[in-house]
């Protein structure tokens, strides 16, 4: 492993360990299972360091979220031995929005941001990911390891509480 | 622009403060020592190209686990427990007379910044060495006399173990008013520990309670990117 992977891997240990430790305390409510939800993210990222090491800086942390989010969740369906959903037959994506409420574009984007900062860290992380990286539910289900219809479940939540925050603003849209 | 270019545009100008507002963490929590164990082991492998995967957090609970249940066994311990402070340390005593001896403030490094040791003209030969991002271990020698020096970030929580059956622990006001505490074991030597510049410095030593402390005194930064 070259040393500059080594050394981004003990900088992401330093720097990110207690917030994916309150991540992951967030979901599993066990100190002992936090950490081993930390751990097994760590080992993740140990076996994808090449793929995030070429991840530009401030777009490393939207990463390490979605992967401590989904290994605690992971975590917590075992515990719970709850079957997972299976949403194929829920999940739409729609990639066209009428806008009811005519406004200047600057306006719907200082407001789409002030919406931004109400999401969680997950569901901002994952929209990142969607909408901004363009990346498609497959290509994140195959960088993260992560079973794509998860993938689709977590994006079409996080987009639906971005829309109900919008909506309580006066700002309609339809998915 | 439709509303998915708006909202990308909204996602690429909140990303940067959005970022440093999840690394910005509120709540603190003190990882366990099997953690703690199991993270340094798995950094050295790493910085040693070796990668051990069966080395696990599971692993390294079982080992601390064993370890505490060994030793109070041997010693045949009650249950039994005081916690006492001395300046800027606080120790919980055990039914073992080992106590876990805790730094009650916590510095902001979050890596070795700046390596300290022992002086080279005063005759110490660095003769080994361990060297981690947030931990030093170097051995000195000079003659006779030998020397462990160690310097590590401050962590929340517990420090460390030290045996205090034969010995009294006596505070010590080396750069700040209580800034570090001395174990004197006689001929056995002694062991020093105390803060400075925001790490924990230790030293071990078979010198005698006046020597260690000039040693702390004589501690200087030392170059050691070369052996990393």
């Amino acid at each position: 492993m070259p040393d500059a992977e080594i050394e981004l891997i003990k900088e992401l240990f330093g720097t990110h360990k207690k917030m994916m430790f309150n991540i992951a305390f967030g979901i599993l409510h066990n100190r002992s299972d936090a950490e081993d939800a930390v751990q097994d993210a760590f080992l993740s990222i140990i076996n994808n360091i090449e793929k995030i090491s070429r991840i530009p800086c401030r777009e490393k942390v939207f990463y390490i979220v979605t992967i401590i989010e989904n290994v605690s969740i992971n975590k917590a369906n075992k515990k719970k031995r709850h079957p997972t959903e299976d949403i194929e037959e829920h999940f739409e994506i729609a990639s066209d929005y009428s806008v009811e409420k005519k406004a200047d574009e600057a306006l719907l984007i200082k407001e789409i941001k002030s919406a931004l900062t109400e999401l969680s860290d997950r569901d901002y992380s994952i929209i990142y990911l969607y909408a901004f990286k363009q990346m498609t539910p497959k290509e994140i289900a195959n960088e993260f390891g992560i079973r794509e219809k998860n993938i689709h479940t977590y994006i079409d939540r996080a987009r639906k509480r971005l829309i109900k925050i919008l909506n309580g603003r006066g700002i309609y849209y339809e998915l | 622009m439709n509303f998915d270019e708006m909202l990308k545009q909204a996602l690429d100008e909140t990303a940067d403060e959005r970022a440093a507002q999840m690394l910005k963490v509120e709540k603190k929590h003190r990882f366990s020592l099997a953690y703690r164990l199991w993270e340094r082991k798995m950094l050295c492998d790493l910085s040693r190209n070796r990668y051990d995967r069966h080395w696990t957090l599971r692993k390294a609970r079982y080992i601390v686990t064993t370890i505490i249940a060994a030793s109070s066994l041997l010693l045949g311990a009650t249950s039994y427990a005081a916690v006492a402070a001395i300046g800027r340390y606080s120790f919980d005593t055990k039914p073992d007379y080992s106590k876990l001896f805790i730094e009650n403030h916590p510095s902001d490094k979050t890596t070795i910044e700046e390596y300290y040791g022992l002086p080279e003209e005063d005759g110490w030969v660095l003769v080994n060495y361990d060297i981690l991002f947030n931990s030093t271990m170097l051995k000195y020698e000079c003659g006779d006399k030998m020397v462990s020096f160690s310097q590590e970030i401050i962590l929340e929580g517990n420090m460390g173990n030290i045996n205090t059956e034969k010995v009294d622990i006596e505070p010590l006001s080396l750069y700040m008013e209580n800034d570090g505490f001395i174990l004197d074991f006689g001929d056995d030597g002694c062991l020093l520990f105390w803060t400075y510049d925001g790490y924990l410095l230790h030293i071990s030593s078979n010198l005698d309670k006046n020597e260690t402390i000039n040693l702390a005194l004589s501690t200087k930064h030392v170059y050691l990117r070369d052996k990393i």
